[in-house]
Order: C-alpha cells, then structure tokens, then sequence
C-alpha cells in the first residue's frame, strides 16, 4: 500500500490538503471523497478498497480541516472540485476513472465532477442535499432546526461544541442569536429569499448526470427525500444504469453494521460497504460492465423482509385513504376492510403554545451526539389534554405494508396570522404501546386574508407529505394519526407568526380541524399489493 | 378524490376502449414497435391522471427516448402553445395543466390534467379518455 499527502493549489492559490492511498506501483482507478469533515475519518475505510485493486483520494474542501481558505457551504465546491480534478489527470498514478463516494455534504462537494467530467464512471449516493427542500426546509416549508443548527456549529470555524445542550440550545430564542456563526444569520436572514438559495441549488448538476448511480436511503434518514428525488430525476433523464436500495437506517446508520434501531432489531444491518465495493469495483475495473438484478430494493420494516422492483415509487401500490372523523376515528374509506365513515364534532380545537412545544420523539432525525435526538420508530407518549387531536383506527385483522410517500389532506383553521400544523402516524402494539411511523409538518399563513367575524381565519384545505416509508402493520395493531403543531427540535417551533427566526414573542394560537360529510381529513398510505399477479 | 374511485377499474375500462394493455397501475397504448401512449395516476398530484408519450417503453436504455426529451426542450414554444399549459419542471398543484418533459421509460413527455369528476367512475373515465385524445393530436402535431 502506498500513501502520499499532497497540497494541492486551486485557482486562487489556496492549498487543499489531500491523501492518497494506492494498491501499489502503477496507475489505478481512483475512489474521491471531499469531505469538510476531516478527511482522516475516511481512512479507516481505505483498506476495503484497496484490497479490491481501488485507490482512494481523500481530501478536505476549502476552510476545513487541514486546507486553507474559508467555507462556504457548497460555493466553492464546482471550482474546487474541477481543479483538484485537473491536478490529479497529471498524476501518472491516475488512470482516468473516477468514482465518487457522494454522502450528504460529500456529494454536494463533488456532484460537479460527476455532472461535468467523462472521468467520473461509477457514484453512490447518499443524502445528498441537493436542493433548499431536502436539506434546509422539509416538505412543508418548516426550517429543519434539528440538524441545520448543530451542522451550523460542526462546520463553524468558531465550534461551540461544548455549550451545546439539548434542549436549552433549541430553545433560546430569538433563533438567530442561537449561534455566533454568520453563515446561520445569513441563511435565516435570507429563508425567503429564492434568489438566495439559487446558488446552493444542485438539481442542474444532478439532472446532467450520466455515469451509473447506486443511491442508498434509510428510512429514518431526515434526507430520505434527497434519496429517492435524485433517482426519480435520473429516470426522468433517461438514466438506465441506477440502483436503489432503502432500508431502516438513520441517517448516520447507512454506514454501520448495526441491526437494531430504537429498541427495534430488524434482522439485518446496512449492505453499505458491500455494496459500495461492488459497484465501483465493477464499472471501475470493468470497462464493458452492464448491471444485472433489480434496480430497487427496499426493506421493509416489522416483516423484515426485502421487496424488489425496478421503479420508484413501487410498481405494485395502490393507494388507499383513511378518514380522521370528529368523533376521533380513523376510518377506512375504500378496500375490503373498509366501513363508513361515522359523524362526530363538526370541529374541534387545540391549543398551541410556542413556550410548550410537543417534543421531538424519534422519527427520521439526526443523531448528533449533543442534540439528544434519537432516530427510528421511538415510543410516544401520549399527547397533552387540548394540545394535540387524535385519530384511532380499529384493530387491523389482516397486515397491510406501506410502501412509500404517505400523504395527508386536513381542513384547518386557526386564530393566528401563521402557524403549523403537525401529523404524526404512529402504531399501536397490542399491548397498548405506541410508535412513531412517519411524521409531517406544513406551514400555513394566513396574514394575507381577513379574519371573519368569529376573529378567526377561515378554514383552509392543506396537504402535507410525511414522507416515504416501508412499514408492515401487523395483525392486530392500529394506526393512529396525532394532529398538533409542533414537533421540536426536529422543525424551529411556528411562533404564531410569519417570523420564527428574529422574534421572540410567542403569542398563544387556538387551531382547529373542520368535519362535514365529504370526509375531507385523510391519510393516504400507499399499500403494497399482495394479490394475484395480471 | 382519486382516492375514492377505483382507480384500476378506471384504467382498465380506458384501456379496453381504447384498445391498450393494464400492467402495474398503468395503460398503454401501443402505436407500433414499443412507441406508444400511457395513462396512470400520480400520488404527488392527487386530483391529476398523468398521460405520456413515450417511445420504446419500458426499454431502460433508447437513446431516441433521450432525442425526443432534447426535441421537446426545443419546442417548448411549440409545446405550451399547442398545449395551451406551462412547461414545468417539477410537480405541481396549483395549475389545471402542465407538460413535463423527461425520458422516463414508463411515461416519457407527460402532461398532468387535474380533473373534477372524482365521484363518477363513468364521468372520469370519459374526461380521461377526451383529455387522452387531445394529447395525442397535439403529440403529433408537435412532431
């Protein structure tokens, strides 16, 4: 094995510091990652490789670790990259086939290359945020405070590591003076501003790409969406040469052998470096290389078995819808199992303090050592009397597996000018004990309307997506759907107003949820087909 | 909505109209050697039936799916006045029609039509076919 450190001058004369690892003498394929988290981490890795006749090129970006210069989250990634890139086509020990390890930050620092240079022939992906929806926002248009503020002081030059405690950081406000970091004000400053995030949008980048793709996503990974959009865009590009592969892992756990998460063993732990080895050793090593077996694999959680396919969403779903009705049912509005819906309350209210927000309790969530976060499927306790509206199904008497985005329709009101609301679906045991499946948050304002005359802002259809998943209800367990507005820290907490990040106010909201006969407050799971083939 | 008709029976019905073939939540309408038409529903736009023209469908690799995706990128003019929708580049709910264009072998150029008549199987299936007819005049318009 040979290692060598280089310091490699980028355009502007700033030096990035860079290992490289080979098998032996001569010119080898080469495995990139570009990290700004200390290139050294990855060197654990490196033997694998190796072994497998690879060469690995670590590297730290711009103003972290060893290299020189400042950070910017992802400005200077496509310079940085292209000439790293550059330098390495002059080094004989390079054989001008490139893979890219691109995982979460690691990707955005090389999905350049992979869109723009013909050395690149193999990627795996993982989280890669490749736009303000799948790695600042969620769905909803929430801020994800959960991991953008400790990834804020992970990547600051200035790292407050050791002030860091849960809950008292997540909870000062205002949210701005959390974190002497100028990024962080610049981003919360500029939340709005689309102009703003244009430069962080990688999606141009990720729709040029045409080496293969093998995409890894956990279902507990808060960057699922980042996961599965990458793919859905590369088919809509007409990139034949993908793989899928989605399992119960956090979003730190796609690189562990561990098989159990949350309390709950699912039999089998990540096929990551397996799978990672496999498919660059294959289009690195093998020029005429074509892939075989299905391009999507997907685990699915409590029947701990794996499904295949080769499309995404699933070509074997169909989607069926769940009634929530103001008698607090959770009613099957269509399939065998299905009854009519009953009637109940025409509305019913909760309350919704900012001071007291509903807590975070597992769920697809980051586990950084501080942030006292837990990932996975997490018991839950019971909601506050008037804090929270549930929904309860009866017992299931047959298993029904989810397989996929989960969305849910509601018809709400409130008496502040914006405010969230948040669903959770959880699973009720038979033995009474509840835990978390997926969870949503949706952003509504409403400070462009007039109140009526009940001082309230009319009521109002939202959609909220919780997610994708691979979840197996068992025989006997219920589905329960938990309506509130908050769900902290994994979103900044609404402050009953548009802004969440300068104020420190935090008035009291009292929200609602509207019934009539159109049952128009739903959930709508995409279900598994389990029937006779066509 | 959607989610309250049967929406196999729908895409069965249109495709024993309009003489294509139901497989995985999707019909197809063959035109000749694999190139053809598609009709199937897409969660992300609840209220919506998405309608391709795709050619060598299913096929994973065609470069003349990836020829076409280029040709319409030229002809977004074209395609929006004879569409009469916006070219989008990402899902949407908030306009009645809009063409996406992509070389996905399962529905290739793709319009999303957002209907009304969810409560009748009968209604929507017609609504489906009709918008399904327009399409396909204005496919071959375009090339």
């Amino acid at each position: 094995m040979i290692k060598r450190e280089y310091g490699i001058a980028m355009r502007d004369g700033i030096e990035l510091k860079s290992l490289v690892f080979l098998p032996g003498e001569g010119s080898h394929p080469l495995v990139m990652v570009r990290t700004p988290y200390g290139k050294e981490q990855f060197e654990a890795y490196t033997g694998l490789f190796l072994q497998a006749g690879l060469g690995v090129f670590l590297q730290d970006v711009r103003g972290t670790g060893a290299s020189a210069g400042e950070f910017t989250p992802i400005v200077n990634e496509e310079n940085d990259s292209l000439d790293t890139l550059a330098w390495l086509k002059e080094q004989e020990w390079y054989n001008g086939r490139l893979g890219l390890l691109a995982l979460s930050y690691l990707g955005s620092a090389t999905l350049a290359l992979a869109a723009l240079s013909d050395d690149v022939k193999a990627v795996v992906a993982s989280s890669v945020p490749y736009e303000i929806n799948n790695g600042v926002l969620g769905d909803g248009n929430v801020f994800m405070l959960h991991h953008t503020l400790p990834w804020h002081i992970l990547t600051s030059k200035d790292k407050k590591m050791v002030d860091f405690s849960w809950p008292d950081t997540y909870k000062q406000l205002p949210l701005v003076d959390v974190l002497d970091d100028p990024n962080w004000e610049t981003w919360l400053k500029n939340m709005d501003n689309e102009e703003f995030w244009e430069q962080f949008n990688l999606e141009g980048y990720v729709r040029k790409i045409e080496a293969p793709v093998l995409h890894f996503g956990g279902w507990w990974d808060f960057l699922l969406s980042s996961v599965t959009g990458m793919y859905r865009i590369l088919e809509e590009e007409g990139n034949y040469r993908q793989k899928l592969i989605l399992g119960p892992w956090s979003h730190n756990g796609i690189l562990g052998n561990a098989t159990e998460l949350a309390g709950i063993d699912y039999g089998s732990s990540s096929p990551f470096l397996e799978e990672t080895l496999a498919w660059f050793s294959n289009w690195l090593k093998e020029v005429n290389y074509e892939m075989e077996g299905p391009e999507v694999k997907a685990f699915l959680m409590n029947s701990n078995e794996w499904v295949e396919g080769n499309a995404w969403p699933h070509e074997k779903l169909v989607n069926i819808a769940w009634a929530m009705t103001g008698a607090g049912e959770l009613n099957l509005l269509q399939g065998p199992q299905a009854f009519p819906p009953s009637s109940g309350a025409a509305e019913t209210f909760f309350e919704y303090d900012p001071k007291h927000p509903a807590k975070t309790q597992g769920g697809a969530v980051w586990e950084f050592p501080a942030g006292g976060l837990e990932p996975g499927s997490v018991e839950q306790d019971k909601a506050k009397p008037g804090r929270a509206l549930i929904y309860t199904s009866v017992p299931l008497a047959q298993e029904i597996t989810i397989l996929g985005e989960i969305v849910v329709q509601l018809v709400v009101s409130t008496d502040a000018p914006a405010t969230d609301f948040a669903v959770k679906l959880i699973d009720i045991y038979p033995d009474g004990s509840r835990r978390l499946v997926k969870d949503g948050i949706r952003e509504v304002c409403f400070n462009h309307l007039e109140k009526e005359p009940d001082d309230r802002y009319p009521a109002t259809r939202i959609s909220l997506s919780l997610g994708e998943t691979g979840y197996t209800y068992k025989v006997g367990h219920r589905l329960q759907v938990e309506v509130g507005s908050s769900n902290f820290p994994k979103y900044a907490r609404s402050l009953n107003q548009p802004d969440r990040f300068f104020s420190e106010e935090t008035p009291v909201a009292l929200n609602a949820m509207h019934f009539d006969a159109s049952f128009a407050n739903r959930i709508i799971t995409p279900l598994l087909f389990q029937g006779e083939e066509d | 909505m959607i989610y309250l008709v049967n929406q196999e029976k729908v895409l069965r019905s249109i495709a024993e109209r309009l003489a294509g073939e139901y497989s995985d939540q999707r019909v197809f309408i063959d035109e000749g050697n694999g190139d053809g038409f598609t009709v199937d529903f897409t969660p992300t736009v609840p209220d919506g039936v998405r309608i391709g023209y795709v050619l060598d469908y299913g096929e994973k690799q065609s470069i003349r799916r990836k020829e076409l995706q280029q040709f319409f990128k030229v002809k977004r003019d074209m395609v929006e006045e004879i569409l009469a929708c916006p070219v989008y580049f990402k899902e949407s709910t908030d306009v009645k029609r809009y063409v996406k264009v992509t070389a996905d072998r399962r529905f290739g150029v793709y319009q999303i039509v957002r209907l009304n008549s969810w409560k009748d199987e009968e209604e929507l299936v017609n609504d489906i076919v009709l918008a399904l007819e327009e399409y396909m005049e204005a496919i071959l318009q375009i090339r």
